[in-house]
């Protein structure tokens, strides 16, 4: 715990100095109640440089993918440590990525890459209401909200596209936003999960 | 006529005969309960089967919703089982159709489905395992839609002609990425399972073309598509009621769950079928209760049998009795009501006929003899004849002066007398005679194979018997008998005739003091055509049918003077020449005599004058009868005739029966003095056949005495007759009358006549009489 901690620290520092613009989002559903789990990624324009993509961890716990949503960069490793004392066999049968993770427990030996944007859904083929919904984004700027109603997403000032999504919409919202030194504030409500 | 009033009253059933009444009571009641269970029975039964098809229904819709149920659980079980498969998951998600339909075909083939059909979430049909058809239809879009609303669906639908149980789940990877929907074909089996299950018949129908239409049902015919006529108003409770071939169903349609309308399971129940234990056992009371009424009439056919069959006997033996036949008893074989009503009509039979048999003795003996008496008599003559028509002979035995013996011994010594006779008879009777009591002095004797000389042989015999005297009561009796005999056939033809015959030959002979006489013919009075013959004798009369014969009196003296008998001849019209003795006796029965005589002294007279006138004085002598003695108005006819046709009385005789004077002496003795004052000679006609003697004679005023042919015929110079004929001629002569012979056939009669000092002679030995003209143109001498 200690270790992700300093890496996150690590990795922020020399970025904060870039970071100068936010973006202020405050996200409800059509009733203006927060949403549980919701996705929000701000991608660049392309030829835009872009930090290296961190590996993430989709961990399962008591027979849950934790988290149950997560944005990764294209290009990111995902692990997928088991820490349930039972074996777990991961899949995905999404276009941008399939892969399968046959049964196994504790750490695998390698972790998945997601290459494409797109969105992924992870499933446990032993255990049925297992599931994961993993949004590949060609960006390092994405957070995701959980029964909040407000994101915060530093970044360098620019165009980007903002992507919206959680698992009961087909495809990510889009819109193109304009980030300059002075925050940002945008207020969205998206239909809320099925 | 009691009979034939109580059967006109009596109503029809009393006629029927009592065995057939009985059965038909009993038939008609047995029919009548069986009817009334019959009817009971369909009421019930009425009632039993609308509540039976709804109680049916009920319980077979509820099975089969439950099957139903349990089946589409299960398949959708199996087809979630399916649709989780990784591998199954894993094709469906590689985008290449080939290894999609592969993958259908492939997993339904495992779970045993029929039909594997890949969809996705809108609906819209992506694969499926039938690889020639499109398989794209509104039914399954709709069916898709409701599980891609609802995660799981089900559906029965009939997909080209062929029906399909159809579950559809969602395929998850694991969100949903598609619906998958496989089709068990339903069918004969299956349906015939859930006939089986629901004990109703099942028809999976469809809208079709404003109809239900099924192709798969589990009725007769099931090869048949069949049309079905439901409407909704079908649904409702009482009304569910349907007619498929030829045979009524109750029904109730089942919609399958959430489907649009077009396709249901029609739940049948045949009426028929229902009603079938009712019909057998309705059938099998009817059988019953024919065969009970079959058995019944059987029984009561013997029972009546045995009531009615002895009453007929009774009946049959009553009629035998009716008739005379007692010989006949009833068989007694029981020892009932019947059995003893058998005996006493037994015993009654009996006591009948012992007294019949008494009266028939009475009505055919006589009580005193115990001989057969007239009827009696007549009854064994009359067997004879019917069974030996041969020649036999039949007496009557009178005894004389009976009268007498009666009135002076007693009635009882009479009585003994003849019961003496009677065994004296019966010593002198062959073995096959019968010997019988006519009247009360009279006696009959049936003599068999008997002529007329054995029957002759056969009298003098008895007359020799009877002739010792008889010891009755202290006394001798001296008796005397008259036998008259008559022959069959000669005589008559029938008993009555027979007896009637020697009846009169007994009269005959007792009117001549006889002691035997055969029968004559001459003897019998009338012949019934006599009857008519009087009718015409008058209109004879009239019409100059009747004609004078003549028959000449031959003075034996040799005188000339010429006299004649006139007699009468009837000249029927059809019948041609009637002797006199045809009509004679009879019109002196009658009295029609008086007419007839006076017509003869008309014509006599005037024939009598013409031949006075032509100079031929002919004495004439006239017949006259007792009636005419006795007609106060006869002498003056008489005499008036003479004057009117100028005859002499001298020339005129009147000859009369002894018989006429029987009935009134006095008035006849009157009516011969008139006739004598008149001046006609007066003759006694067949003397020597009455009763009257010589000396009674003696009073009459009479001058002339014809003997009677009887004395003449067997007229010989010695024997009885000879000693009557001459003592009669000297007595006569003694009188002062003239003697006249009749019958005279011989001149040895003639002789014998003359030399005892007869006067006259008259006969066939002479001349037969004959007609006015033949008489006067001849002479009728005395030759010799």
């Amino acid at each position: 715990m200690n270790m992700r901690w300093l890496t996150w620290l690590l990795l922020w520092l020399p970025m904060s100095s870039l970071l100068a613009a936010e973006l202020r989002l405050q996200l409800t559903d059509t009733n203006g109640a927060p949403i549980p789990e919701v996705a929000v990624a701000l991608v660049p324009a392309s030829g835009v440089e872009r930090p290296p993509a961190q590996t993430a961890i989709i961990d399962q716990v008591n027979k849950e993918f934790v988290p149950y949503l997560s944005v990764v960069q294209a290009g990111a490793l995902v692990r997928f440590p088991n820490s349930d004392n039972i074996r777990h066999h991961v899949y995905s049968f999404s276009e941008t990525n399939k892969f399968e993770l046959k049964l196994y427990s504790g750490e695998p030996s390698h972790p998945v890459p997601f290459a494409r944007e797109g969105i992924v859904v992870l499933g446990c083929n032993i255990h049925d209401r297992m599931i994961a919904y993993v949004l590949v984004v060609d960006s390092p700027y994405f957070t995701v909200l959980q029964n909040q109603t407000e994101a915060r997403l530093q970044a360098p000032a620019g165009a980007y596209q903002l992507l919206i999504w959680h698992p009961g919409m087909n495809a990510p919202m889009q819109e193109s936003v304009q980030l300059s030194d002075t925050p940002k504030v945008l207020s969205r409500q998206i239909s809320g999960t099925p | 006529m009691a009979d034939s009033v109580s059967e006109r009253r009596a109503p029809w059933w009393r006629r029927v005969p009592l065995g057939q009444r009985m059965a038909f009571a009993y038939g008609a009641l047995m029919i009548a309960v069986l009817a009334l269970t019959l009817l009971i029975i369909d009421n019930f039964q009425q009632q039993r089967l609308a509540e039976t098809i709804r109680e049916k229904l009920q319980i077979g819709q509820q099975v089969f919703d439950r099957a139903s149920e349990q089946n589409r659980a299960l398949l959708i079980q199996a087809a979630q089982v399916l649709a989780a498969d990784f591998g199954f998951r894993e094709a469906v998600s590689s985008n290449d159709a080939d290894t999609i339909r592969s993958a259908l075909d492939n997993h339904r083939s495992r779970i045993g489905a029929d039909l594997a059909i890949l969809a996705n979430l809108d609906g819209q049909v992506q694969q499926h395992s039938e690889i020639d058809n499109s398989l794209d239809s509104q039914q399954l879009r709709s069916v898709f839609q409701r599980a891609s609303a609802g995660g799981v669906a089900s559906a029965i639908i009939n997909l080209d002609q062929q029906w399909y149980q159809l579950v559809v789940v969602t395929v998850r990877a694991p969100n949903p990425i598609a619906l998958v929907a496989l089709g068990f074909a339903v069918g004969r089996d299956d349906i015939n399972d859930l006939r089986t299950l629901t004990g109703l018949d099942i028809a999976f129908v469809q809208f079709q073309d404003l109809r239900w239409l099924s192709n798969l049902h589990s009725l007769e015919h099931n090869e048949k598509p069949l049309f079905i006529e439901w409407s909704p108003e079908n649904e409702k409770v009482g009304k569910q009621f349907l007619h498929l071939n030829n045979q009524r169903y109750a029904g109730i349609l089942r919609r399958f769950e959430q489907q649009a309308d077009d396709y249901a399971a029609l739940l049948l129940v045949s009426e028929q079928e229902i009603s079938a234990p009712y019909y057998e056992l309705r059938r099998f009371l009817m059988l019953l209760g024919l065969l009970s009424i079959a058995v019944t009439l059987l029984v009561v056919w013997w029972m009546a049998r045995g009531i009615v069959r002895p009453v007929i006997g009774l009946q049959r033996a009553a009629e035998r009795m009716a008739a005379g036949d007692f010989h006949h008893s009833l068989r007694i074989d029981r020892h009932d009501e019947v059995g003893r009503l058998a005996a006493t009509f037994n015993n009654m039979a009996g006591t009948i006929a012992d007294r019949e048999r008494q009266v028939r003795f009475l009505a055919f003996n006589d009580p005193l003899t115990s001989l057969p008496n007239r009827l009696g008599f007549q009854e064994k003559m009359h067997q004879l004849i019917e069974t030996e028509p041969a020649a036999f002979a039949l007496l009557l035995i009178n005894i004389d002066r009976f009268k007498l013996i009666n009135s002076t011994l007693g009635y009882s010594t009479a009585d003994q007398v003849l019961v003496m006779a009677s065994e004296r008879l019966q010593q002198q009777m062959p073995d096959n005679a019968v010997l019988a009591r006519l009247v009360g002095d009279e006696f009959a004797v049936l003599l068999p194979d008997s002529d007329v000389a054995k029957a002759r042989l056969y009298a003098e015999r008895i007359r020799m018997a009877l002739r010792e005297p008889f010891q009755c009561a202290g006394r001798l009796v001296d008796v005397r008998v008259t036998i008259s005999y008559a022959v069959y056939p000669r005589h008559g033809q029938h008993a009555q005739e027979l007896i009637r015959a020697a009846d009169l030959a007994l009269h005959a002979a007792k009117a001549n003091k006889q002691s035997l006489q055969l029968f004559d013919p001459s003897l019998r009075p009338f012949r019934p055509e006599h009857l008519s013959l009087l009718g015409e004798l008058n209109e004879a009369m009239r019409q100059a049918q009747l004609k004078l014969y003549f028959q000449p009196k031959v003075p034996l003296d040799r005188s000339s003077t010429r006299y004649a008998e006139v007699l009468i001849r009837w000249l029927h019209p059809h019948r041609g020449m009637i002797p006199p003795i045809e009509f004679i006796p009879f019109a002196e029965q009658t009295g029609d005599i008086k007419q007839l005589t006076r017509w003869v002294i008309e014509n006599a007279f005037r024939q009598c004058a013409d031949w006075l006138a032509q100079q031929q004085p002919i004495h004439l002598s006239i017949n006259i009868s007792s009636h005419d003695l006795l007609d106060e108005s006869f002498s003056p006819f008489v005499q008036q005739q003479l004057l009117s046709a100028g005859v002499p009385p001298a020339l005129i005789c009147l000859e009369i029966t002894e018989s006429s004077f029987v009935d009134d002496p006095q008035r006849a003795m009157r009516s011969l003095q008139q006739l004598r004052e008149l001046g006609l000679q007066l003759s006694i006609d067949d003397f020597g056949t009455g009763y009257s003697s010589l000396s009674y004679l003696r009073q009459l005023p009479v001058q002339e005495l014809k003997i009677d042919r009887a004395f003449i015929m067997s007229l010989q110079a010695e024997g009885s007759d000879a000693a009557i004929v001459k003592s009669t001629i000297e007595l006569g002569h003694n009188l002062g009358m003239r003697i006249v012979a009749e019958g005279v056939e011989t001149e040895a009669q003639v002789m014998l006549l003359r030399d005892w000092g007869c006067d006259f002679a008259q006969g066939y030995l002479f001349s037969k009489p004959v007609d006015g003209h033949q008489y006067i143109a001849h002479t009728y001498l005395q030759s010799g």
